[in-house]
């Protein structure tokens, strides 16, 4: 052990065994993220230029706005119209692409209540910069 | 000459060393840290599941991204250490030019 290049064989070993971390720990939040829990409620969302329509569970529909209750999750099952569009809420980490044709799925729980953004984040013609709606959360 | 023969018995020296790591203690020595740092959070999830409660995905997400980026420069320092060190060393190693005399 007392050789000169031990500080090779240690600098190998240190940083296989980060990166080996690194790909365990993110596995791991990954599987946690992609469970979607039993009890959520499902919120069919429908992209088409330039908009978002919002479908509760009990058949009420939404559009450029949405009402959740905080403490609670959600499944998002997201489709598109038209083009490919991408349903990105910043605040609460969500991203799913809306594809034609497709159900994608996401979900999160807002913990928090108030207004947030949510944006369209897959270029989809002249006015996607202003594809946006607001999340409200209420108590 | 005898500066180019002390380096040959160095280099050779360290070669048959080096071959000797290769056996029992330096394959604990990888094995150990990659098994720990793989089990951990595995064992995490695994008492986390028994709580059942919702989890916070803004949390879990942002927590992940701060890891790794912790992660990397501390990669990015080891390689860079070992780099500057092994520089040196071979710096050191090499044969001083002799000053000439007139």
């Amino acid at each position: 052990m007392g050789s000169h290049n031990m500080i090779e064989w240690v600098y190998i070993a240190a940083v296989v065994a980060i990166l080996t971390w690194v790909g365990a720990d993110s596995w791991v939040i990954e599987k946690y993220i992609d469970e979607i829990p039993e009890d959520a409620e499902t919120i069919k969302v429908t992209a088409q230029q330039w908009f978002w329509t919002f479908e509760h569970e009990d058949g009420t529909k939404e559009v450029g706005e949405l009402h959740l209750k905080a403490g609670k999750a959600y499944r998002f099952e997201v489709t598109s119209k038209d083009v490919i569009h991408a349903f990105n809420i910043p605040f609460y980490t969500a991203m799913i692409d809306a594809v034609p044709g497709r159900i994608n799925k996401v979900w999160f729980a807002p913990d928090q209540t108030g207004e947030f953004l949510i944006q369209c984040r897959e270029y989809c013609g002249l006015l996607h910069s202003q594809m946006r709606a607001k999340l409200i959360v209420e108590a | 000459m005898i500066e180019h023969m002390r380096i040959f018995k160095y280099s050779v020296k360290s070669k048959s060393v080096g071959v000797g790591l290769t056996s029992g203690r330096l394959l604990s020595l990888i094995l150990a840290p990659l098994l720990v740092a793989s089990l951990i959070p595995i064992l995490d999830s695994a008492f986390a599941a028994e709580a059942e409660q919702l989890i916070n995905r803004r949390v879990e997400i942002w927590g992940l991204f701060y890891r790794l980026m912790a992660a990397a420069f501390v990669v990015g320092a080891a390689v860079q250490g070992v780099m500057a060190f092994v520089l040196f060393r071979f710096r050191e190693k090499k044969e001083k030019p002799q000053e000439v005399v007139r």
